[in-house]
């Protein structure tokens, strides 16, 4: 998928993950600029508010077997930094020109998932002579693989089904 | 003291102040170490400029190792090792340092 398709898709599942907030009675803001926290969530009443990164990927059909899987890359800095409001993850999964799936989950059970069960798979960029020379070194990412199967959300061994639809924090309001 | 890896407080500094909470594998052994003790999951600190952090939160570590851990930096230290405070991506971790005698 090219970079600006990439683009298309990215924003196409920010939307989807805000019409899914919307519907549940919650506002929803967007930074002007974007630094990475993709969407804000408010409960208007309260004033309330949670930080939502919104990852959207293309799911591929598994080969020889039913379900598919879905890959994501998270920032590896941003999943071990805490932050108050705490920070979640929305991954969002496109299939058969449907949103398939959505898994909502905290930054903070990412990371432990990750540091106490081995969850995704670290990428450390290879640095160049090029790249030491930059102003920023090269981002480590936590590349998250989702295989969708039987039910399951699966993960280097670890089931994330638990995760799918899970508004469990944002209880639907009543204007 | 006790010869193990630190323990780490990981440290996301914002505008107006900085979030402390446990690493999950030392949260995990302090919890091994001192089951059922209550903690908080993390702790919000302000400050005026992110240039006050160290200055002005470090002689504050003390008790956020209390609140985060249920357990004095003392305690920690003979039984599970150094705690360091580390902000992802900076390359120096800063040891939370006990008190005077």
């Amino acid at each position: 998928m090219s970079r600006l398709q990439n683009l298309y898709t990215g924003l196409a599942g920010q939307y989807a993950v805000m019409s899914e907030f919307l519907i549940r009675g919650y506002n929803v803001a967007v930074p002007g600029v974007d630094r990475g926290d993709d969407i804000f969530v408010i409960q208007d009443t309260s004033g309330e508010y949670r930080r939502v990164q919104v990852k959207t990927a293309v799911a591929r059909e598994l080969a020889g077997a039913a379900g598919y899987f879905a890959q994501f890359a998270l920032p590896y800095r941003q999943l071990q930094t805490p932050s108050t409001p705490e920070l979640y993850y929305a991954l969002q999964v496109r299939r058969a020109a449907r949103w398939a799936d959505l898994l909502l989950i905290a930054r903070e059970t990412l990371a432990e998932e990750h540091a106490l069960h081995g969850l995704g798979t670290l990428n450390r960029p290879s640095t160049s002579r090029a790249s030491s020379a930059a102003a920023s070194a090269p981002r480590e990412t936590l590349q998250l693989r989702l295989t969708f199967q039987g039910g399951q959300v699966l993960c280097k061994g670890r089931n994330l089904a638990s995760y799918r639809d899970n508004f469990g924090d944002w209880p639907e309001l009543q204007h | 003291m006790a010869p193990y890896p630190p323990l780490i407080i990981l440290v996301g500094l914002q505008a107006d102040g900085a979030t402390y909470a446990l690493e999950p594998r030392s949260r995990q052994r302090i919890q091994e170490a001192f089951p059922g003790v209550p903690v908080a999951p993390s702790v919000f600190v302000g400050y005026k400029t992110r240039e006050e952090f160290e200055a002005l939160h470090g002689p504050m570590w003390r008790q956020i190792v209390i609140l985060l851990t249920g357990v004095t930096l003392e305690r920690l230290r003979e039984t599970l090792g150094e705690v360091i405070v580390r902000v992802p991506g900076q390359s120096q971790d800063i040891a939370v340092e006990a008190a005077a005698p």
